[in-house]
């Protein structure tokens, strides 16, 4: 009997949120703690023991459940249907990996702590529930999950602009997938026999032979992807949800959320919409320039930490969308026959890899953040200065953190970063060669950060801070492992990536008649 | 063929011997014993939905009553089951308010009535008997839109949907005359044979405008919509409840079966009209529910707004009859659980904190987290967000008008008004969880939970468990063309 990991990883969080909604909300306020870690802890483990039912070699979705009809009414039909493969089963990992340390880390939360854990609980049964869902219902259904808890979590626990970035966070969002919700729509009523199927919709691709419908639905999966990306012009929400949500809030939006939108173009776009994809992956790779360059000058332009980190997603979820648009794109300048399957593999690879180590690395930041602000009540660059001596270990962790943020060798960045430039060459050699550019930017403000905050004198004001706490390093140490980790040895990763990556370009390259 | 069949007609004569009992009842008890009433009424309710459901009919057969004038077909029972279920609720939500007010008992006997003139209305396929059906659903709503004797926005409230209503009628009568002089009878089937023989010409659009213009003021469609928030404010709040979706939901009914029957020589044109007043309504809903600071005339703006969506589901049945019209259907439902169960937390949070206003709910995450989730359940459905019956609905009836083919823009425009909604409705949300204040909410009246509760197992579980419903509703859409 196969154990239904997908199932239990996104329910056990659904009773843990109950459990605690049962709970008296000032008498037990240490068992709801004590609750949400040892759930998120639990599906954690999950989490890896589905890692042992696994065949990285294997690019076909695997630890499938369903596809189980769930009703089938008024001539719709919708199942219910699980899977992973080499795309989503990372990102699993990420999201409970992330979800558990955010439920550590969340100790110091002491206000309305009833709330706050039932609603981090919901949130990981949307975010996991995205990225295994393999039916649009129920993709639409979970990604609109984690849609509210967010809200909350920014709204209830967040800064003082707190309300209005929450509200602009829904509604941003919101607007993006009901486009997409149109979008999917026209999908199930163009396929045939129709159906929610995301596998059975990649094998049909039912908008290939209608092209304006197909320009259309293309487009609102771009409005609620690029959205939650963010892409530039669509990212002005994430500065301010950031620098507003609590810190664990902004590490899962950093680190997980916005995952959302880059999967959703390589599960959706790339797959289902294979015509479109390819005629509009050089606006993609337009935009992803623009975030590059533009996400990394605007964070140098940063006073407030935090606004610096969050300005960084922009620009290094830029690196993603380069690599997804050069996976599909038409070779630029021109044969738009010409289809060099590894390079694309190559970008596609960087791609996915690099939504990981972004979220490792972002979440990390953002936790370090939170240390930071936790002690001095600002974030304000420029009131820092010599906090490598007050704080050592703290100093040492932000500098590691950044350097694998900025691209450093034998760091998690690096490899995935490497990866885009150089399988994006093969598509787009102006665009690539234009985006290196915000490599050296980015290596810029995240040098004059660090210098900014640990060197020169000490601020008196900071003589007394404590250096990292140990629920904090439990938090943040993990993910410096996987740095580290995933830096020098990238290869069991790579490997789960990489099948996967080499069976979308192919199904691309069937889809279109091409190489 | 006999004239008319008793079982066939059963749950109206069950209605009228309800109203008239409670009357003789009321007259009959003293004091206390009057809380026998509301008990009598849901009982009576549930015999009136359970005669009404046993006549689904699964092989489809249409039984006439009265000369024609009359259909008995899964489509008038879905409707009749579910004004039984919207019945049920609102007595349970009005028993609270009618303990403080005088008069007791004529409160069920109108509301019977208006029941019993909506019934009607979902078999009628006579003008007359539309006309005369409409009419008592309309009277006995004026009536209790001005209970509160004594309350001046009551009774301006009731003034006003009088005088609208009145002149709704007027227009609509006239309209039914042009249709009879056009078809040469009244009888809607023989009326649709015989417009399709004949050349489609001004006058049918004239007609058809101004019927559409008499049902439109019902669903308060815009721009028929003015009366709607001002009577929902001034009228008790369950009866404002029962306005939002009881005859709302009657006036589905007919206005979709006349289009449906009378009008198919007429699709394309009304297909046009209806969309552009559904884009209307759609707007004028969403865009004057923002500014309200008080949560009942939210709520019937918001109510506007989603008259609105159940059009879009109208415009597609004109393409394509069994799904849009099923989709209709399930909004329906849907929207009946999600808003009455809005009200009757509405009407828990009002006796609280004595206020009808959004302030409210300022805080009341703090005092009562599960009130205020409920709440947030409904809201969220309200938005259109899974994994509520609201997120199915719009599903259904956006998805309707995709398959359609030319109206997927409708699609569009419902998209953008539910983007515009979230606004108002995570609002509330907003108030209830951000801010601070609100104590605990400790008078909640056992009539109101249990609506709450209903409400909202309701709302989740037509998400989770959608196809009963929806299979009922395509099922019943079948034959709503009654022939």
């Amino acid at each position: 009997m196969t154990i239904p990991f997908l199932s239990l990883m996104i329910f056990l969080p659904v009773v843990g949120m109950a459990i605690i909604l049962l709970m008296h909300k000032e008498k037990h306020v240490t068992a709801i703690r004590w609750t949400a870690n040892i759930v998120a802890g639990l599906v954690f483990v999950l989490s890896l023991l589905a890692l042992t039912a696994f065949i990285p070699g294997n690019p076909a979705m695997q630890l499938q459940e369903g596809p189980t009809p769930w009703f089938a009414a008024a001539g719709v039909v919708v199942n219910y249907h699980l899977g992973a493969d080499g795309l989503s089963l990372p990102l699993i990992i990420l999201t409970t990996l992330l979800t558990f340390l955010c439920t550590i880390y969340s100790w110091r939360i002491t206000h309305r702590v009833k709330e706050y854990m039932a609603f981090f609980m919901l949130l990981e049964v949307g975010m996991l529930g995205t990225f295994s869902a393999l039916d649009f219902f129920l993709f639409y259904v979970f990604w609109e999950i984690s849609l509210v808890p967010m809200y909350f979590l920014i709204g209830i626990w967040g800064g003082p602009r707190r309300e209005y970035a929450a509200i602009k966070f829904f509604i941003y969002t919101l607007v993006g997938s009901l486009a997409m919700l149109l979008a999917i729509l026209a999908l199930y009523f163009h396929s045939s026999p129709h159906t929610f199927d995301m596998i059975e919709l990649a094998r049909q691709t039912p908008l290939a032979s209608h092209f304006w419908v197909g320009v259309l639905a293309f487009w609102g999966f771009f409005l609620a992807f690029a959205i939650k990306v963010p892409l530039f012009p669509f990212h002005t929400w994430l500065p301010d949800a950031h620098v507003e949500a609590p810190t664990a809030g902004s590490v899962i939006l950093a680190g997980v959320l916005l995952k959302m939108g880059t999967y959703g173009f390589v599960r959706v776009c790339l797959p289902i919409l294979p015509g479109p994809s390819r005629m509009f992956a050089i606006v993609i790779a337009l935009l992803a320039l623009v975030s590059i360059v533009y996400g990394a000058l605007v964070a140098m332009a940063q006073t407030d930490l935090k606004k610096l980190i969050a300005y960084s997603s922009v620009n290094h979820m830029g690196y993603v969308m380069l690599g997804i648009a050069a996976a599909a794109g038409i070779t630029w300048p021109g044969n738009p026959h010409a289809f060099d399957a590894v390079s694309r593999t190559t970008a596609l690879n960087g791609a996915v890899l690099q939504m990981v180590t972004h979220g490792i690395i972002t979440g990390a930041l953002f936790f370090l953040v939170g240390v930071i602000y936790d002690r001095a009540h600002t974030r304000d660059l420029a009131s820092f200065g010599g906090l490598a001596k007050q704080m050592p270990v703290y100093a040492g962790i932000m500098m590691m953190a950044s350097f694998a943020s900025l691209g450093l060798p034998t760091l998690a960045g690096f490899v995935s970063e490497f990866l885009v430039f150089v399988g994006a060459f093969g598509t787009y050699q102006i665009i690539t060669g234009l985006a290196v550019i915000g490599v050296v930017l980015t290596a810029g403000y995240f040098l004059w950060m660090i210098q900014r905050m640990f060197f020169g004198d000490l601020n008196r004001q900071w003589a007394g801070l404590p250096d990292m706490d140990p629920g904090e390093l439990v938090a943040v140490v993990p993910l410096m492992v996987l740095t580290l980790a995933i830096g020098v040895f990238p290869h069991p990763v790579l490997q789960v990536i990489n099948t996967v990556s080499w069976s979308v370009v192919q199904h691309l390259g069937q889809a279109l008649g091409l190489g | 063929m006999p004239v008319y069949n008793i079982t066939t007609f059963l749950p109206e004569i069950i209605l009228a011997l309800l109203g008239l009992g409670v009357l003789v009842l009321d007259l009959v008890l003293r004091g206390e014993q009057k809380r026998l009433l509301p008990a009598v009424t849901v009982v009576g309710l549930a015999a009136y939905g359970t005669a009404a459901g046993s006549l689904w009919n699964p092989a489809h057969v249409p039984a006439f009553e009265f000369w024609h004038s009359m259909l008995l077909d899964n489509y008038a029972v879905f409707f009749k089951v579910l004004f039984a279920v919207v019945g049920i609720l609102v007595v349970l939500l009005a028993t609270d308010f009618l303990r403080r007010v005088y008069a007791y008992g004529e409160f069920f006997v109108l509301l019977v009535f208006t029941l019993l003139g909506m019934s009607l209305l979902s078999g009628a396929v006579d003008l007359v008997t539309i006309y005369l059906a409409f009419e008592l659903v309309s009277l006995s709503s004026y009536v209790l839109a001005g209970y509160l004797r004594r309350d001046p926005k009551s009774n301006e409230a009731a003034l006003k949907y009088f005088l609208y209503g009145a002149s709704a009628s007027a227009v609509m009568i006239y309209g039914m005359s042009l249709l009879y002089g056009l078809g040469g009878s009244t009888n809607l089937l023989v009326l649709a044979d015989r417009l399709a023989m004949n050349p489609v010409g001004p006058m049918h659009a004239l007609a058809l405008v101004m019927v559409l213009a008499g049902l439109g003021y019902k669903v308060a469609m815009a721009p028929f919509q003015a009366w709607a928030p001002d009577v929902y404010e001034g009228a008790p709040t369950a009866v404002t409840a029962f306005l939002s979706v009881g005859p709302k939901a009657a006036g589905f009914a007919i206005l979709a079966r006349f289009l449906l029957i009378v009008a198919p020589p007429l699709v394309p044109q009304w297909q046009v009209i209806v969309a552009v007043l559904a884009t209307l309504t759609m707007f004028t809903g969403n865009l004057l529910a923002i500014r309200q600071q008080n949560v009942k005339r939210m709520l019937a703006y918001s109510s506007i707004a989603h008259a609105g969506y159940m059009l879009i589901g109208v415009v597609a049945a004109g393409s394509q009859l069994g799904f849009g019209m099923a989709a209709v259907l399930y909004y329906l439902v849907a929207y009946l659980l999600m808003n009455l169960g809005a009200f009757a937390v509405l009407m828990i949070v009002a006796h609280n904190t004595g206020t009808e206003e959004l302030e409210g709910f300022r805080g009341l995450a703090r005092g009562s987290l599960g009130l205020a989730l409920i709440m947030l359940v409904f809201l969220v459905s309200l938005t259109g967000i899974p994994p509520t019956a609201g997120f199915v609905g719009k599903l259904y009836v956006f998805g309707a008008a995709i398959s359609s083919g030319v109206w997927w823009w409708l699609g569009v425009v419902g998209i953008i008004n539910s983007a515009i909604s979230v606004y108002y409705y995570m609002n509330i949300a907003r108030l209830m969880f951000f801010c601070e204040g609100g104590g605990e909410t400790t008078r909640q009246p056992v009539e109101f939970s249990l609506v709450m509760w209903v409400c909202l197992v309701g709302t989740l579980v037509l998400c989770l468990v959608p196809a009963p419903i929806l299979n009922a509703a395509a099922e019943a859409t079948m034959l709503v063309m009654g022939r």
